[in-house]
This record gives structure tokens, sequence and C-alpha cells, in this order.
């Protein structure tokens, strides 16, 4: 991870949110969300810093924070958010550094996405609830 | 926030054949540790430990999580299952290091050191850690909005 530091995270992070927040599909959720950027992207500065370089620098629970907005997020924003780090760590980071920032955002969102969607899709809860209804109507 | 190398999950994935062989032996060595304290004992249903219902549901649930830990959106029956337990039965973020510190070890007491080698021990407890942090922050998520309505 030798290319990845402090410095190159500092400048990564707020031109991916300018291209973020410049975004039809997911800029108004971040926007709406976010009361004060320069505090959030020091924040998100702390983040990255802990994930790829173990700094311990940030202290909070990303899921926490996303669970709050659950209601206005769709699978497809993940999506859309990973395209644009995709293409900003591309071009603004070593190849080497942004095939792992790219891996790490994607484990991320793989989490976050469960914790998020999990009840959407899920078997086990959706047939009691079906079979008692057919009761009823029985 | 806490994710799994992909070295890591290579560990966790590999580890299957053996947890499917030797899981109800690491659970309930699992369960053993974990009971020794008394408070944490109480939680549990005790019905399910003594037909041995308890071991065996987490033996599958550790078993599905290695098999599916680099596709996570798999789990959602099993996280819903596992969220909606957690919160009949009073489950917070304090109590996931206990059953992480019974885990780990467990893993080893049966597997023993040369299979379960620290990197291994390491990977599970990422894996561990990465779930873990999933169920603390929507049981939370649950309180808070049972406590709104």
């Amino acid at each position: 991870m030798d290319q990845i530091e402090e410095a190159a995270l500092a400048r990564l992070i707020p031109a991916f949110y300018d291209r973020v927040r410049a975004d039809p599909h997911i800029g108004p959720l971040f926007d709406d969300a976010v009361d004060h950027w320069p505090a959030h992207l020091e924040k998100l500065v702390a983040f990255w810093s802990s994930v790829m370089l173990t700094t311990g620098r940030y202290k909070g629970s990303p899921v926490a924070a996303h669970l709050k907005h659950k209601a206005r997020i769709t699978p497809a924003m993940f999506d859309r958010w990973l395209v644009i780090w995709s293409a900003t760590t591309d071009e603004l980071m070593p190849p080497d550094a942004a095939v792992a920032l790219q891996a790490k955002a994607a484990r991320i969102a793989q989490s976050l996405r469960l914790a998020l969607f999990f009840r959407l899709d899920d078997p086990g809860r959706g047939r009691p609830e079906a079979s008692l209804h057919s009761s009823i109507k029985g | 926030m806490r994710t799994v190398s992909a070295q890591a999950m290579e560990i966790v994935k590999a580890s299957a054949p053996a947890l499917e062989k030797h899981g109800l032996a690491i659970t309930t060595a699992m369960y053993a540790r974990l009971f020794e304290n008394k408070d944490i004992e109480a939680m549990f249903d005790r019905a399910a430990q003594a037909s041995g219902e308890q071991p065996k549901r987490l033996a599958a649930a550790i078993l599905a999580y290695a098999k599916n830990i680099d596709k996570l959106q798999n789990l959602g029956p099993a996280v819903s299952r596992m969220v909606s337990r957690h919160i009949e039965t009073g489950v917070k973020a304090e109590h996931y290091p206990h059953v992480a510190n019974a885990l780990l070890p467990a893993i080893r007491d049966v597997l023993g050191e040369e299979v379960a080698t620290d990197e291994v021990l390491a990977a599970w407890g990422a894996a561990y850690w990465m779930l873990a942090d999933i169920l603390i922050a929507t049981e939370a998520q649950a309180y808070e909005d049972a406590e709104a309505a």
C-alpha cells in the first residue's frame, strides 16, 4: 500500500465528492444528507485513512450512518457510487492504489447493501406473512 | 469499517470443508466457553441448548457464512433471522466480543493449531467483525425505532 498516503486521500476524496454531488442519480441524496461539507470531507478522509492505512483515525459507524437514510437509498445507487469511484481513482491515483481502493470500496458496498436491504429479498420472513394473509382471506 | 481482505476471504472459504465436518463440535465448544459467563448464559434459550438445536443452528450459520463471504447478498435471509432473534433476546453491541472470544479459541480447540493457525484465526476474526458490524448497527437502529414508536 506504498502508493496510498494521507495526502493523496486528502486530494482524492474532495475531488470524488465534487463528482458525486454533480451526479443526477446520487448527488441530491448526498447534498440533502450532509449539512457541512468541509467537516464531512474531513471525516471521509479519516474513514479512508482508517480502512486503507489502518490509522484508526475514523471512529464511527458507516452502517448506522447509512441506515439513517435507508428510505431514500436504492441498491442501484451503490452501483452508481462505485462507477464514479472507479473513474475518479483511475484518474487520480497510481494504478495499484486505484485497484486497492476499488476492491475495498466494493467490499464495503457489499456490507452496506446487506445491512440496508436484507429484508427486501428475504423468503424466510416473507413466507409466513403470505400464508397468514391467505388464511385471513380464506 | 471492518472488511475482510481478499486473502482472508480465501482462507475463510477454504475452511468450509473443515467446518462442514467439525462445525457442531466447534459451536458446542464455543458455547461451553461462552457460558463460563453466567450473565451471558442467562440470555440463551435453555431448551434450544439442551436439545442441541442452538449449536446446530450456529454451525449451519457459520458454514453458510464461510461459503458466502464473497457473496454477501446471499446472506439476506440469514441476517434477517439473526437480527430478529437478537432483538427478541436483547443482544447488544457489548455482547459481541464475548462471542468472538469464545468462538475463535473453540475453532482452535477443535481443529488444532496446525489447521487453525494464527493466520486462519485472524481471517475468521476479521470475518466475524465484518458481520458483527452489520448486525450491531442494524440492531441498534431497530432498538431506536422501537423506542421512538
